[in-house]
């Protein structure tokens, strides 16, 4: 018996919860592209955490130490990289000296394409080397976190810009440990993420620690909030669009917010559809 | 009668470990000046092996597809491509920006910004339409269990929607209940165990009877 044929013996209950895999492919291809072509402009409500996210970079005292830890490989860019390029923006803002380093490798080109982005001298008016700099890329993952923590020109020996020894600039005068910085900012993806600074440098040290993580990763993340050790995180585009709006640059992720409705929407419409069948063909004695 | 050398004793490695182990505990829990930096010196020791591990990784790759390639076995041509991606983009790396190679060059940029990002960007979104088939395959309240499950990725999923909230703004509070209790109660247990798990790790490897890192172990 062919598959068309088979198909055609079976009731529409049964057919219900065996809709071409093709066919929802294309579906959410449709409903991908079209609010990307024609907005719709739901309105987005501003989130308690993401409040909380916002509320920790306004309270940093003039002349603060941030690091800002680009943790995401280019697979991550989609959902994170919207997150990343708002937390700079809204860093540069403030008058604080911004840390940049990563601990993936990706991660230090995605800070340098942020960077070329904002153009921090021209929009900001932020000096490289006196307000931000850009420490570059550490492979050793946890351990590099621990030596970072420990002696920050042992894990950064040159910077990533101009490849000059880190002590030479201005803004790393007084810098020696963990100990030297009020607050870790790090958008991750995955490991080394947030298990590993919390091991290496929460724990230890009791600096602030706030993350931007991928929507799947929340459950994980969870009890660290909870607990205390992550003051505050965003997760996912839908934060990323809150935060934009908060921190005044709109950006990837607002305009990536309707697909997502649409997107959700059709999922639980298929997955109402698939039970809706499921149930029919449970109450229904089969056919032979 | 075989004798092994002393160097090949498996003893030598376990002792390494035991000591090492211990040169890194102790600063946890105990305030000793030249004890930490001993224990500081012996992470850059690690910074160091890590980049031999990286090389030997790079090296095994090498000789694992080479040999099917060589041996022409099924799908050699991927592995084919593995090679002459890896070579071609190590050798775009090499930092000699007179001729144009290194990182930071036009032709080292175009490869990381038109190429890997689109790709690794495109790999992670072709999940979501995985995810979505799969989700409405397995999402079937077949039991008590599965309908509760079904029913908070539902709850979630629309919380996490701008339309979700636009249409109840109650989705947000009820998904903050979903994360904060029944998920964190599981993630705690799970932390915990995996925690438990690894104090009994170490504690046997302290010891020396945690073997399976030599040799393949026992």
């Amino acid at each position: 018996m062919t598959e068309m044929e088979e198909r055609r013996g079976k009731g529409f209950w049964e057919r219900l919860q065996e809709v071409d895999s093709r066919i929802i492919y294309l579906l959410l291809w449709i409903v991908i592209l079209w609010p990307l072509i024609t907005p719709l402009g739901l309105p987005i409500s501003i989130s308690t955490g993401t409040r909380e996210y916002f509320q920790v970079i306004e309270d940093l005292k003039p002349g603060s130490r941030v690091i800002l830890s680009y943790d995401l490989s280019f697979a991550g860019l989609p959902e994170l990289g919207p997150m990343t390029i708002a937390t700079l923006h809204h860093l540069l803002k403030k008058d604080i000296k911004v840390y940049i380093c990563a601990f993936w490798d990706s991660g230090a080109d995605i800070a340098a394409d942020n960077i070329r982005a904002l153009e921090p001298e021209k929009n900001y008016g932020k000096v490289y080397g006196k307000d931000y700099i850009h420490m570059g890329y550490n492979p050793m993952r946890e351990v590099g976190m621990a030596q970072f923590a420990s002696d920050v020109y042992k894990a950064f020996p040159v910077d990533y810009i101009y490849k000059r020894p880190l002590e030479t600039y201005e803004m790393m005068k007084g810098v020696q440990s963990a100990k030297d910085f009020d607050l870790l900012i790090s958008v991750q993806s995955g490991t080394p993420g947030n298990p590993e600074w919390v091991r290496q440098w929460i724990t230890p040290y009791g600096i602030k620690y706030i993350i931007g993580i991928l929507g799947v990763s929340v459950p994980e993340v969870a009890p660290y909030y909870n607990a205390g050790q992550v003051k505050a995180f965003l997760a996912g585009l839908r934060s990323a669009a809150e935060y934009e709006l908060l921190a005044g640059r709109r950006g990837a992720a607002l305009a990536q917010q309707d697909p997502l409705s649409t997107t959700h929407i059709l999922v639980i419409l298929f997955v109402v559809i698939g039970n809706i069948g499921y149930f029919f063909t449970r109450a229904r004695p089969r056919r032979s | 009668m075989i004798v092994m050398a002393w160097y090949r004793r498996v003893e030598i490695p376990i002792i390494l470990t035991i000591i090492f182990c211990i040169f890194q505990v102790v600063p946890y829990f105990f305030v000793v000046p030249a004890w930490e930096s001993a224990a500081k010196d012996f992470v850059d020791w690690d910074a160091v092996m890590e980049t031999f591990a990286l090389f030997i990784g790079f090296t095994t790759l090498l000789m694992l597809h080479g040999r099917i390639v060589a041996q022409r076995r099924r799908g050699w041509y991927w592995s084919a491509w593995v090679l002459i991606t890896m070579i071609g983009y190590t050798i775009v790396g090499i930092p000699i920006p007179s001729i144009g190679l290194g990182k930071g060059t036009p032709l080292f940029e175009a490869i990381r910004l038109y190429v890997l990002t689109p790709l690794s960007g495109a790999m992670y979104a072709s999940l979501g339409f995985w995810i979505a088939s799969a989700a409405y395959r397995a999402f079937r309240a077949r039991t008590i269990e599965a309908g509760v499950l079904l029913l908070s990725g539902t709850l979630v999923m629309l919380a996490n929607a701008p339309i979700g909230t636009a249409i109840w703004p109650t989705f947000t509070p009820i998904r903050k209940w979903i994360f904060d209790v029944p998920n964190m109660a599981t993630m705690r247990a799970i932390t915990i165990g995996a925690a438990l798990g690894a104090i009994a790790l170490g504690a046997r490897t302290l010891m020396g009877r945690e073997r399976g890192y030599l040799r393949g172990g026992e």
